[in-house]
Formats: structure tokens, C-alpha cells, sequence
């Protein structure tokens, strides 16, 4: 137990020198924006940037803890779809809305045990089999929609995603939610800790006494619920469900993931990093608005500053490798 | 042994497929009670085409895209009057070499007419030709290629879109000295890139008070575009007129005027599918969508390639019978014209479903 | 150790070749079986599959796949991925187009391709060589910025202006077989050679292997890694032109969705995504595998999405009853040295 505290201090120590740098760096980010153009420091609109973050931030915690197993999961922008074209048929079809909310949920954790029994029990590499579920997936979804979105949502449908309670935005609050769970989760319950075990040292783990097979099972579940709670939040904000609203959705949580110190190796990750990742690629998105930057020209300096903030991920990544002395794969 | 069990269970992986591939998904089709031009083959798949029925695919820019869709069903109902052989496939996702794959492969297929709506104008044209001197019949609808076809079908003219997009945008307003942006899904579609420029250079003539902000490409996912002009109100405060054109992004740019309250105070202008913007037609969010016929587009598409496969027009005509849709006017270039762009308004909203 | 100085040391000929282990065999020889079968399944489907206009074009149509497949291949087995491809094959074809029209000279616009191609190469190679950034993530900013270069400079128009003749390479024919099919090849024979029997080829399957005892073995991984990414920059260049002259005409928005392509068939043929292992050969045969496949359903009038699914299926399913992904497990097993 002395060997593990000793690691976890160690563990700390580094890694709350990276979120501090990405506090950092938000808050340079903010205030230089905010020179350039006022009137993006205004209450409404930092709300909104915290709207907009909700749904990113749940599901990258979702594919952080996946990625932490040593595993990536790029099958998400298609469940996404999947579950959001789900959620609004049912919707139309006139179910109640707990019901079709809770059958969501429940389908995204199908969908998240399929894939982790997947990979467990036909050991196929994780990237792979998710990029082949996502290639069915999304055909199947033309093949059942043939194309047509999914239209005359009932009024009742976008609470979620558009409603608020005693100022705040609802969608905010199931990330706070979320977010909290995760940071008590990851660090404080079995197996929470198992995750980290197995995917820094699956070897090892499984000495230990921890199932892996279980473990990796139960991740891929609860990243299915998050995605589906993300997806509740994300569809119930539109008016109408596109059929590949989803497609390349995993990039930015992987990429969020990424900023925020999660290897994609395995073994190290925070949900506070993740969450400050996501919030830095919506800053990115709003800057380029307020900015003014000619449309030609945003996907580069998109690129650029993941590029930067990824640099800055790598730096620390290093860093801890060396302190840590973890071999690499 | 577990060779032998994958290589079976893809044999019939692939067998089964197949066989529901021929009696395929086409209930649209089906429902639609027209003649079903996939026939009942037996499992293994359709072989040659059947008779002398002529054999046109339709290829449009993505399949899952419900725009396109409704292209499908007018087409359909013009393959039921006509009687040919039809085929609707393309690509699942918008990307140009893959388009010309499956030119190549109904080339190769035999087919007697192409009717295509190019991702890329210029990239399309060498296989289009090629098309050609295979003695395929080329048609483009929707999107028109640089060279290399017959003829194309256009549901209005990109520059008359950008007009009187504008005129709409201005009688909405009730002022003509507004500020105003345009917002577009892709700069690279050439008729949302000529529509746009035109739209532009004909304010500056007609409306020569009003304050031109820019031309905006907007990411083509709803969501998207609702946190996009979300933010871009707040960038210009004083916005007054919104013109654009992208049927995934509009229901986007309606809910963010909704949402910040504008819908009195910002002329709003777009092209939304009837059912996608039916619901902010009914409840006022929303005055105009600015469209066209999109089930028509198909069928007039199909016509024109039938007529063109049977010789009944010819190079040089003006004009084409187009069955239910009447006389069609044909312009130089072999562009036939399906006609003005349509507005979708609180009157004439429920006569549509696509 | 190396002999020679620099990245032409890395080309000698490796007199210690490793011969790979006898699993990947059974991959390559299911993949093989499954194309014999599919191939006649599909002649018998339609009569038309089985004719030279079809096979030529159908062969036409996954060559530039290819092209990039063979450098993405060597980049799996060194245990990395290179998401940016196809942004590269984007900037290039962008690049060739304006160079074309500035100076009115076709071979200064391929020149100007080219060099784009290894700089973008270069940079990649850079990021994950020297910076140590993952892969992963490094290849996924630049997909972006290649791709954002390849808009901001061409504004997304299409770029037109090629001579006649340098449809050639797209179009033409030498020999009956279609022209792009024998560069393809030569450069399937030079990878497969440079894999099998060469020390650069030994260099980056022991560095996906396990990188650390690849760097204390003597190799220079950084260096190693550095050519591997301009090998891809390099090949993405060759794509793009064979592209560009296949539709005399280029746009910053082609080679979308080319990574993921090009993964695929590399993995589906055999190479294990945790490196180390791989073929060329099988990324070959997969290759043309999937071509036929496409092709066939196609003319079977098969939905194209559900052509997708059984991609799908078939990837999942090569892998599973390959025992291909035993061996990944064992591999992991061995390299971890855990158990």
C-alpha cells in the first residue's frame, strides 16, 4: 500500500502541474480574446461556451477512461448517430419522455458491452474492432433510415438540451454531474483503480487478483452510458435528428482526451484534464469566430492550436514517463 | 478448420447478402406501387438488365443524404411511367474518387444513361467523357459538370437563387439599408458558391444601402451551425438579414435566432426541406424557405435521360416534354431548366413531403 | 549498428533477415482463399464483372488506395499510424495544380508535389520521431493543418490548366494493363524488398516490437522513424498525382477519408495494428480483395451502404479466425515480459 501511495503522490504531483498548465492557458486564451473583441467576456456567453462544452466533456470521459485501458474507441461518432436517431424516433412515436431517455441509456450500454465483449473475448485490438463496428453501424443506420432525418419532435423533446433550473442551464448541470462522478470514481472506487491497474500493467493486474476481462468489459459499458447521456444532451438540442450527425464526433474526444494528459498508450488520465481539454477545443472553435479569421483559413489554425496544445501535452507526458519510470510500449 | 468455417460463413455471408441485396431495401419503391425495376431475382442477384427496357443509374452526391432522397422518389415514380430499368447507388460519404468508382463500374456495367450530381464539376468531367465514348448517355442534375455530358437538368439557376434570395431577404426586412451576412455548408458546391457571389455583386446594384458582412461557410452539421451564429450575433450586434443556403445547416440557424429572441428583429432567408421547417413555418420562427422541387428535380432528371437514350431530344432542341411537369424550357449549353426557385411559405407548406 | 552514414545506410541489404513467424502465413493464405472464392462467386453473379473493361477500371479505382497502403504499412509494423494522409494527398494535389498554372510548366508543378510531400512527410516524421509525440494525435493536428493549408491556398475551388498528356498516367494504358497498375506494382515489389530484406526493414519491425530495446540495440529510432513518415509523404505525393491526372483537375478536398481506407486494407491483410508484424503482400491481397468486393456487390446492384456493413463484417471476421489475433497476444505477452 506504501509502494502505491508513493506512485499516486508521485502520480499527483505531475499531473496537477498539467492542469494547472491548462488552466493556464485557458485563462491566457480568454483574456487575449477578450482584448481583441469585449464582447466575449459577457456572462451569456461564457454559459454558452459551458453549454456547448456539456456533451463533448461526458462522452470524452467516456473515451478517456477507454483510452486509459490502453484501448481507443473510434466506433462513438456512429453510436452517436445510432443513438440519437433512437432517441428521436422513439420521441416521435409517442413514448413517454423517462421512458425513451432510460431506453437510450440502456441501448448505449448494450452497444458499449458488445464492443467490450468484443474485444476481450476475440482479443482483436481495440482500434480495430471498433472501426469495424462503426463501419456497420453507420451502414446500417442508412440502410434502416434510407437517409430520412428524423423530423416533428415533440415540444417536451428539448427540455434537456435547451431547458434550464433556476438559471442554469440543464445540460451544464448533468455535466457537473457527470464530471464529479467520474473524479470520485476514478480515484477513489475499486474499480476505478482497476482501470488504471490494467491498463498501465495488464500483466500485473491480473496478478493481483483484479479480472481483467471484467474490468475491461465494465469500461466499455460505462463509456457506453456516458455516450448516451452526452447523446441525450447533444440531440435535444436540435430540432431534427440528421442521419450522420455523429460522423468524425470521436475525433474531438480524443483529442480532448489527449490535451487533457490521458496517454494513448494506457495507464494515466484525469477527468479534470479531459474536461479542460474539451473546454480549449470549444475556446478554439469560439475564438475563430470572434476572430474573425477568414473561413478559408480556420481549419489550419485548428490544427495548429491542437498541434500547440498537444506539444504542450507531450512535454508533460515526457516528464512523467521519466519520473515515473514507466516503460514504454 | 477455422479456415475452412470463415471462408464458409463469408461464402454465405456474401450469398445472403446478395440475395436480400436484389430484393433490396428499395421499399420507397415498392410503397410507392410503381413498377419495380428490380424484379424478383432469384437469389444470387440481378443479372442483365431485363428486355429492352433502357437502363439508367441515378448517382447522386452521398446516399444517406435526404435531399437526394427526395430526388429518388420522383425519379422512381418517372422509372414507373416510363418503364425502365432504374437504379439508384452512390456513395455513403460525399467524396469525389468515389463518385468516379462508380462511374467506372456501371460503365463497365453497361448501363444506357448516367444521371449524376457531381461533387466536383471540374474531377467528374474525364470519366463523364469516357462515359460518353462508351456511348453512355450522361445527364447531370442538381450540379452541373464542366464538359463531358449531354445534357443538364437544373432545378433553377444558381445566380437567379442568389436574386432572388435576396429579394426576399429585403421585402422581409421591410428596409433596405440593413446589415446582412451570407452563410453558406460549402464553398466548394459550385451552385452555393455562384449563388452566393451573385447574390452579393446584385445587392450592391439593386439595394446599394445595405451592409454587406461576409460570406460565411458555416461546418455542415446542425449543431454546429447553431453555436456558430449563436456567436456570430454577438460578434455583430446589429445584424439584421440573414441569407444561406444549406438545408442541414438552416434548422441550426433558425433555432440560434430563435433562441436569442430575434425572430422579429432578423429577416431570415434559407433552403430548408418542407418537412425539415415545417414546424417554424407553423409556429412563425420562420416566414420563407427557398427552394425548389426536390422530387420533381428527380423526375425531370429521369426524363432526360430517357429522352435522350430514345433520341427524342436531340442537340439543339428548346424545349422538352416532361410528363406531369409539362414543357421545360431547355437554355444554350443543353441546360434544361426545371424552373424559378420555389418559395415554401405558410401557404403552400403542406402541399410538399420530402 | 549501421555501417553507412545517414538514411542510405538504412537501405543495405540486410544478410540477417528475420524470416516472419508462421502464423501471419495462415492470413495471407485464408485472404488469398477468400479472394479465389469471392472472385468466382462475383463472375457468376454478373457477366459483366468478368470482362477486361471492368477489371481494368475496377483496378483503376483502389490504386492510389494502394499506393498509400504500402507506406502505411510500413508505418503499422513500426507500431505507429499516420492519420494525415490524406490531407497530404490534398496539399499536394493543391500544390501541383497552382504550380502548374504559375509557372506553365508541368514538370515544376510535380517537382513542387513532390517536395510538398516529403515536407509534410518531414514534419510528421518530426512530431513522432524526435518530439515523441504519439502518433496518433500528432498525425490527427496535422490531418488539419495539411488539410487547412491545402483550403486557405487553393480558396476550395478547383484548379484546372493540365496538359493533355498528363492524363496519361491516370487514364492510359502501357501494355494493355492500366498505367498507375505498373507503378503500383514496382513500387509493391520495391516495398515488399525493401521489407523483407533490407536492414530498414528489420529496423522498423523491432521498433514496433518494442521501441526501447530497438533504441538500446543501437537503432536510431528517431531517424528510422523520420524516413518511415517521408516514405508516406513520399507516397502520398504518387497518389495525388496519379489522382490529379486521372480527373485533370485538383481541390483541396480530395483525399478525404484516404487514412482510414488505407488502414484497413493493411490491417485487414494481416498486419497487426500493435507493430512488429506485417506484409506487404498482404495488404496486396486484401487490397484487391476488398476491390472485388465493392465491385462485385456494385454490379450485383447491392446498396453501396450495404456494401459497408460487410466490409465491416469481413475485417472482424479475418481478423477472429485468422488466429492473427492469438498472436498479437502472444506478442503482447512476450514484449510486456510480464507473464
Amino acid at each position: 500500500m506504501r509502494w502505491a501511495a508513493e506512485r499516486s503522490m508521485n502520480m499527483k504531483h505531475l499531473i496537477k502541474s498539467r492542469e494547472f498548465i491548462l488552466t493556464l492557458f485557458i485563462l491566457v486564451m480568454v483574456t487575449l480574446i477578450t482584448l481583441i473583441n469585449p464582447a466575449f467576456f459577457d456572462p451569456k456567453n461564457l454559459m454558452d461556451i459551458m453549454r456547448n462544452v456539456s456533451y463533448t466533456t461526458i462522452a470524452a470521459l467516456g473515451m478517456s477512461m477507454v483510452m486509459i485501458t490502453g484501448g481507443i474507441d473510434v466506433s462513438m461518432g456512429a453510436v452517436l448517430s445510432a443513438l440519437a436517431l433512437s432517441c428521436g424516433a422513439m420521441a416521435v412515436g409517442g413514448l413517454p419522455q423517462p421512458v425513451y431517455l432510460l431506453l437510450t441509456v440502456l441501448l448505449g450500454a448494450a452497444v458499449g458491452c458488445v464492443n467490450g465483449f468484443f474485444i476481450v473475448k476475440t482479443k482483436v485490438p481495440p482500434m480495430i474492432c471498433t472501426l469495424a463496428v462503426s463501419s456497420i453501424v453507420s451502414g446500417t443506420i442508412i440502410v434502416i433510415t434510407n437517409g430520412k432525418w428524423v423530423i416533428g419532435l415533440p415540444e417536451s423533446f428539448n427540455l434537456i438540451g435547451k431547458g434550464s433550473i433556476g438559471g442554469l442551464p440543464i445540460s451544464v448541470l448533468i455535466m457537473t454531474a457527470v464530471l464529479a462522478w467520474n473524479i470520485w470514481f476514478m480515484s477513489r472506487s475499486r474499480l476505478g483503480r482497476n482501470i488504471y491497474a490494467v491498463g498501465g500493467n495488464p500483466g500485473a493486474a491480473r496478478l493481483s487478483g483484479v479480472n481483467v476481462d471484467r474490468t475491461l468489459i465494465l469500461t466499455y459499458m460505462i463509456s457506453g452510458i456516458l455516450l448516451a447521456i452526452a447523446t441525450i444532451v447533444y440531440c435535444t438540442r436540435l430540432a431534427s435528428i440528421v442521419t450522420d450527425c455523429g460522423t468524425n464526433f470521436h475525433i474531438p474526444l480524443i483529442a480532448a482526451a489527449t490535451i487533457g494528459g490521458t496517454s494513448i498508450l494506457g495507464g494515466s488520465g484525469r477527468p479534470v484534464g479531459t474536461f479542460l481539454g474539451a473546454l480549449i477545443l470549444e475556446l478554439f472553435r469560439t475564438a475563430l469566430v470572434y476572430l474573425k479569421i477568414s473561413t478559408y483559413w480556420e481549419q489550419a489554425v485548428q490544427g495548429g492550436l491542437i498541434l500547440f496544445a498537444v506539444l504542450l501535452g507531450a512535454i508533460s507526458i515526457i516528464n512523467s514517463k521519466k519520473a515515473v519510470g514507466a516503460d514504454a510500449k | 478448420m477455422k479456415k475452412y468455417l470463415a471462408i464458409f460463413t463469408v461464402f454465405m455471408m456474401v450469398l445472403s447478402l446478395c440475395a436480400c441485396g436484389s430484393s433490396a431495401p428499395k421499399e420507397v419503391q415498392e410503397s410507392k406501387g410503381s413498377e419495380s425495376s428490380q424484379g424478383e431475382a432469384a437469389p444470387g442477384g440481378d443479372k442483365a438488365p431485363e428486355g429492352d427496357k433502357p437502363t439508367i443509374v441515378m448517382i447522386p452526391q452521398a446516399i444517406g443524404n435526404e435531399f437526394y432522397v427526395a430526388g429518388q422518389q420522383g425519379a422512381i415514380a418517372a422509372a414507373g411511367e416510363l418503364g425502365i430499368d432504374f437504379i439508384y447507388d452512390g456513395p455513403t460519404s460525399p467524396q469525389v474518387d468515389q463518385q468516379v468508382e462508380f462511374i467506372n463500374t456501371y460503365i463497365a456495367a453497361g448501363v444506357d444513361a448516367i444521371c449524376i450530381a457531381p461533387l466536383d464539376s471540374n474531377a467528374i468531367a474525364p470519366i463523364l467523357q469516357e462515359a460518353r465514348d462508351a456511348g453512355i448517355k450522361v445527364i447531370t442534375y442538381d450540379i452541373d459538370a464542366s464538359s463531358g455530358r449531354d445534357w443538364y437538368m437544373t432545378p433553377c439557376v444558381a445566380t437567379r437563387y442568389g436574386e432572388v434570395i435576396v429579394d426576399y431577404m429585403v421585402e422581409q426586412a421591410g428596409a433596405s439599408d440593413i446589415e446582412w451576412i451570407f452563410l453558406v455548408e460549402s464553398l466548394g458546391d459550385e451552385f452555393q458558391k455562384a449563388a452566393a457571389e451573385r447574390a452579393v455583386a446584385y445587392a450592391a446594384e439593386k439595394y446599394p444601402d445595405l451592409v454587406f458582412h461576409d460570406i460565411k461557410q458555416l461546418t455542415q452539421s446542425q449543431d454546429a451551425a447553431y453555436k456558430e451564429v449563436t456567436d456570430l450575433l454577438k460578434v455583430y450586434p446589429n445584424l439584421r438579414g440573414v441569407c444561406s443556403i444549406g438545408t442541414i445547416i438552416f434548422p441550426g440557424i433558425i433555432e440560434a435566432i430563435k433562441d436569442t429572441n430575434n425572430v422579429d428583429k432578423i429577416a431570415n432567408v434559407g433552403m430548408g426541406t418542407p418537412n425539415a421547417i415545417r414546424g417554424y413555418i407553423k409556429d412563425g420562427s420562420l416566414k420563407t424557405s427557398l427552394m425548389w422541387d426536390a422530387v420533381d428535380m428527380g423526375y425531370a432528371a429521369i426524363y432526360t435521360a430517357y429522352n435522350s437514350v430514345t433520341g427524342t431530344l436531340k442537340e439543339g432542341d428548346t424545349t422538352l416534354d416532361c410528363g406531369k411537369l409539362g414543357t421545360l424550357q431547355i437554355s444554350e449549353g443543353g441546360i434544361i431548366i426545371q424552373g424559378d426557385p420555389l418559395a415554401f411559405e405558410a401557404g403552400n407548406i403542406d402541399n410538399y413531403d420530402f | 549498428m549501421q555501417n553507412k552514414p545517414g538514411l542510405a545506410g538504412l537501405l543495405t541489404r540486410d544478410k540477417t533477415a528475420i524470416r516472419p513467424p508462421e502464423v501471419k502465413y495462415a492470413h495471407e493464405l485464408l485472404l488469398l482463399g477468400l479472394f479465389a472464392v469471392v472472385f468466382v462467386i462475383m463472375s457468376l453473379i454478373s457477366p459483366k464483372f468478368l470482362t477486361v473493361l471492368n477489371l481494368t477500371s475496377m483496378v483503376r479505382n483502389f490504386i492510389e488506395y494502394g499506393l498509400i497502403a504500402l507506406a502505411m504499412t510500413f508505418i503499422i509494423i513500426s507500431g505507429n499510424i499516420d492519420l494525415s494522409v490524406g490531407s497530404i494527398v490534398a496539399l499536394v494535389s493543391v500544390s501541383i495544380a497552382m504550380v502548374n498554372n504559375a509557372t506553365g510548366s508541368l514538370g515544376a508543378g510535380l517537382a513542387a508535389g513532390v517536395a510538398v510531400g516529403l515536407a509534410c512527410g518531414a514534419v510528421n516524421g518530426l512530431l513522432v520521431g524526435y518530439a515523441r509525440v504519439p502518433a496518433f494525435v500528432a498525425t490527427l493536428a496535422t490531418q488539419f493543418i495539411f488539410h487547412g493549408l491545402a483550403l486557405g491556398i487553393s480558396h476550395a475551388e478547383s484548379i484546372t490548366g493540365f496538359p493533355q498528356g498528363f492524363s496519361f498516367i491516370g487514364i492510359g494504358k502501357i501494355l494493355g494493363l492500366p498505367t498507375q497498375l505498373w507503378i503500383f506494382l514496382v513500387c509493391a515489389v520495391i516495398f515488399s524488398f525493401v521489407l523483407n530484406k533490407t536492414k530498414f526493414g528489420r529496423y522498423i519491425r523491432a521498433i514496433g516490437f518494442n521501441p526501447e530495446s530497438a533504441y538500446y540495440s543501437g537503432i536510431n529510432v528517431s531517424r528510422v522513424l523520420l524516413a518511415d513518415y517521408l516514405v508516406a509523404g513520399l507516397m502520398s505525393a504518387l497518389a495525388a498525382i496519379v489522382l490529379v491526372s486521372r480527373v485533370a483537375s485538383a481541390r483541396a478536398t480530395f483525399g478525404t477519408g484516404m487514412d482510414t481506407i488505407a488502414i484497413t486494407a493493411v490491417v485487414l491483410g494481416g498486419t497487426s495494428i500493435a507493430g512488429g508484424y506485417g506484409s506487404i503482400r498482404g495488404t496486396i491481397v486484401a487490397l484487391f480483395l476488398t476491390g472485388i468486393i465493392k465491385n462485385g456487390l456494385t454490379l450485383a446492384r447491392v446498396p453501396s451502404e450495404v456494401s459497408t456493413v460487410i466490409l465491416g463484417a469481413l475485417l472482424l471476421v479475418s481478423i477472429i479466425f485468422s488466429g492473427n489475433a492469438k498472436s498479437w497476444l502472444n506478442i503482447v505477452k512476450v514484449r510486456k515480459g510480464k507473464q
